[in-house]
């Protein structure tokens, strides 16, 4: 038996260490790839937000993309933290406020995106639960994403995220589309037309095939309340209020032929019943803000760096009305 | 465990140094033990179904074996109403009481007394179920003498390469491998690791790629009609195909590494020129498991045409049921039934009509368009398997050509269409590729053992090929909605 090991090792070693010298070096440029590209939503971003000074951030942002577009980041005071992410569903954003929670962060206002996808059944498969699973404890993610990974897989997930396929996909996606983009050939139908190029300089047919596009990505064929994501809007509220943080429900501008697709193609009276039976602290809508501002839009959905700088200061300004109010107490 | 996760990256080279390490008369413990992880790593409380039939098929085997005349009937007719009866409770009672609760409403009878299960279904429930079946009925006809050695007869169940999806073992075959010493082989291990992971390439760059587009239809399939419908037919064809054969060669492949040899599951059915002669190539280990116990005690083909028809109905009535406790999955059963009947009775004309269009004059054109034919009529019945209801499938094959003509007039249309099904262009290109190279060494198969073809070309040409192969699987991995293997659920 020992003589046949031998015998399989010396018959080995080398086609394997070479082997290991092609797929080390990938896997490191990967993995080196991987910390600059999505750095932002994993466990070090949300430990930066803790760090500095855990009591200073007293109004924390989350959110898919419409968040992550309205503000200009420089507009922002010190105290306002955007951790809103592209693609973030509800329970992502359980999952982060969960976390930010564990790590001492307990700001004073929670601004939970309110717009009428947010717990959509068509949203329900949207998530970054890959990304966002490496930032949170393994239990708090199989409570939420009602999943059962083990504390070894969490481990590995956290130090070697790669090892998880979707994570890769992800990576490769963006290498993708970042080659694309040096090779001046990406032109995606409905995202980031490109720097400079505002919804309104679209042609009207390309507008309003990306407003179909749009709609039915967020809102489906069909327009339903996912039972998950709205158990995750009913946690969600349900532990700012035990902490005792305010949450202010923020429905972002949409541009007028969105607006006009949603209108005629869906009812939207589950989301609007769901504010009512579990309305946030308060609801700043701002829908329609921009009806008449079509130029501030980068697409059918999402404020350009432009709109984000004509929103920022509106936001901002309500906010601080919102703020004075009395302090919320904390209800166990 | 999962075959395509971090853990069984771990777990298998432990075990496998772990059963060579230890003296012969531990291994079988260590595989036991190895094999009861792998099962827990779903769900703990499984093991206490499992070990529950393990005692029940060991005590009756050992029973069946002592026992004379009727009491050996009644010995067998136990082991099979205890293994019948777990399945009826978890896997068909909600099915059954769903439609008597129906049938209650339907005829006014009033409130239905009996409420619906809150379980989950164990893991391969049906294909430990079957494997511990096919002991206690072997012993029964005495082709199999009852093993006496508890230990091994619980690994015979949970031998964990094939505890979660098969293959459905004999005891003729697997037994007397559990009981006899595997010597590590160098050339066991590298052929048994390139079953792996052909296997894994076909699980993770094939069959999870294509999900996605038939997860992405046949959940939203109001939406569709004609293109998109087909298209996804075609890619659920692919997934389940690369989805449970990858399965059964990371098991064969897991197996062989440590000396055990398990069933043969498929034989490139894809190139098979018949339904009859895809069913010989397809899930090989149920469907002979089905001929055995089902079809031949039924009377097979020796009774007349008649009661041979009756006897495919009923075995493939009974292998839907077996997929699944669905009304469409037993359809899919019987319209299999259906279709096999009439390609025995229609034989006689269709090889008159081959001779008269000069069809049987080119060989290679005749064997094509079979395998064509046969491919068409399997994936069609397969949309009504990958449906949810009887009324899904009804929609999706009553929309299947609608608009068609349309949708594909303009050619160019077709990759833009296709790709607005979930997957963007390079990923549909990526999954053609990877398709060509599936269907290429399938072919080349065709022409003996692709793998000991290759082991036995020199290094510089094996090795280039490994590489290849892992890092097609690296880099090429696709991430679908459920990483699950399709059979699991069954």
């Amino acid at each position: 038996m020992a003589a046949a090991f031998l015998l399989t090792v010396r018959r080995l070693w080398r086609p394997l260490v070479l082997l290991l010298a092609l797929v080390a070096p990938l896997e490191g440029y990967l993995h080196y790839r991987w910390r600059r590209m999505m750095h932002r939503p994993t466990q070090e971003y949300l430990d930066k937000l803790a760090r500095p000074a855990p009591g200073q951030t007293r109004v924390l942002v989350a959110g898919d993309s419409h968040p992550n577009n309205a503000f200009t980041a420089g507009a922002l005071p010190d105290s306002v933290a955007n951790i809103a992410v592209g693609s973030d569903g509800l329970r992502d954003v359980e999952l982060k406020l969960r976390a930010l929670l564990a790590r001492g962060v307990v700001p004073t206002c929670f601004l939970l995106e309110a717009d009428d996808h947010v717990a959509a059944i068509a949203r329900e498969a949207v998530n970054n639960e890959s990304l966002v699973v490496l930032g949170v404890d393994a239990a708090d993610y199989n409570r939420v994403y009602d999943r059962a990974i083990s504390r070894l897989k969490h481990w590995t997930l956290r130090h070697a995220p790669l090892t998880d396929v979707r994570n890769r996909n992800v990576l490769f996606l963006a290498l993708s589309e970042q080659l694309q983009q040096s090779l001046g050939t990406l032109h995606p139908p409905m995202l980031r037309p490109g720097a400079g190029q505002t919804w309104t300089g679209l042609p009207a047919a390309d507008r309003a095939r990306i407003v179909d596009n749009r709609r039915a990505t967020m809102l489906g064929a069909t327009y339903a309340l996912s039972p998950l994501l709205r158990a995750s809007w009913i946690r969600i509220l349900a532990l700012c209020r035990s902490r005792g943080i305010r949450v202010v429900g923020v429905r972002y501008p949409l541009t007028p032929e969105y607006l006009a697709a949603q209108a005629y193609y869906y009812d939207l009276r589950p989301m609007r019943a769901l504010l009512l039976a579990h309305p946030p602290d308060t609801l700043l809508d701002y829908t329609h803000a921009f009806v008449r501002r079509p130029d501030y839009f980068e697409d059918a959905d999402h404020l350009s760096p432009r709109g984000g700088a004509a929103f920022t200061p509106r936001l901002l300004t309500d906010l601080r009305g919102v703020l004075t109010k009395r302090p919320v107490r904390a209800r166990p | 465990m999962l075959f395509n996760s971090v853990e069984f990256l771990l777990f298998f080279p432990l075990v496998t140094l772990g059963y060579f390490v230890l003296p012969g008369r531990y291994r079988w413990a260590w595989l036991l033990a190895a094999s009861v992880v792998f099962y827990a790593f779903f769900r703990v409380v499984y093991l206490a179904i499992l070990a529950a039939t393990i005692v029940i098929d060991y005590a009756a085997g050992r029973l069946i074996e002592q026992a004379h005349g009727r009491r050996r009937k009644a010995y067998l007719v136990m082991s099979l109403v205890a293994n019948i009866g777990v399945l009826a409770i978890f896997k068909y009672y909600n099915f059954l009481n769903d439609n008597i609760s129906g049938l209650y409403s339907l005829l006014h009878l009033g409130a239905y007394p009996l409420p619906a299960l809150k379980i989950l279904l164990p893991i391969g429930l049906s294909f430990h179920t079957f494997q511990a079946m096919s002991y206690t009925i072997e012993v029964y006809r005495g082709h199999q003498p009852a093993e006496r050695h508890f230990g091994l007869y619980a690994l015979y169940v949970m031998f964990y390469p094939q505890l979660a999806a098969g293959p459905i073992e004999r005891p003729q075959h697997l037994l007397p491998q559990l009981h006899a010493h595997h010597s590590f082989s160098y050339e066991r291990l590298r052929s048994g690791l390139l079953l792996l992971a052909w296997g894994l390439f076909k699980k993770v760059v094939i069959a999870d790629r294509v999900a996605v587009v038939v997860n992405q239809v046949y959940d939203h399939y109001p939406q569709y009609t004609g293109f998109p419908l087909l298209f996804a037919t075609a890619c659920f064809t692919l997934q389940v195909y690369c989805d449970f054969s990858g399965y059964s060669d990371i098991a064969l492949g897991a197996a062989e590494v440590m000396g055990f040899r398990l069933m043969k599951n498929f034989d490139r059915p894809y190139f098979a020129q018949s339904l009859r002669e895809l069913w010989q190539r397809w899930h090989i280990s149920l469907s002979t498991w089905f001929r055995d116990y089902v079809y031949q005690p039924l009377g097979g083909n020796r009774q007349g045409s008649a009661r041979h028809a009756l006897n495919l109905l009923a075995t493939f009535t009974l292998s839907g049921l077996w997929h699944g406790a669905a009304w469409n999955v037993v359809a899919w059963g019987a319209l299999h039934g259906l279709l096999l009947i009439g390609g025995t009775w229609t034989r006689p004309l269709r090889q008159r009509l081959a001779g008269a269009a000069g069809l049987t004059r080119v060989p290679r054109l005749h064997a094509a368009l079979n395998v064509a034919c046969t491919l068409t009529l399997f994936g069609g019945a397969l949309a009504v398997f990958r449906c949810a209801t009887l009324a899904q499938a009804h929609h999706v094959l009553g929309h299947m050509f609608t608009g068609l003509g349309t949708q594909l007039s303009h050619p160019t249309q077709w990759l833009a269409l296709a790709s607005e099904l979930g997957l963007p262009k390079a990923q549909l290109a990526i999954a053609a590729l990877a398709v060509s190279v599936l269907f290429l060494a399938e072919w080349l198969q065709g022409g003996g053992a692709l793998r000991l073809r290759l082991l036995n070309r020199p290094a510089w040409v094996r090795w280039p090929a490994y590489y290849a192969l892992v890092l097609s699987i690296l880099l090429g991995a696709y991430a679908s909605a459920d990483p699950d293997f399709f059979y699991f659920r069954f």
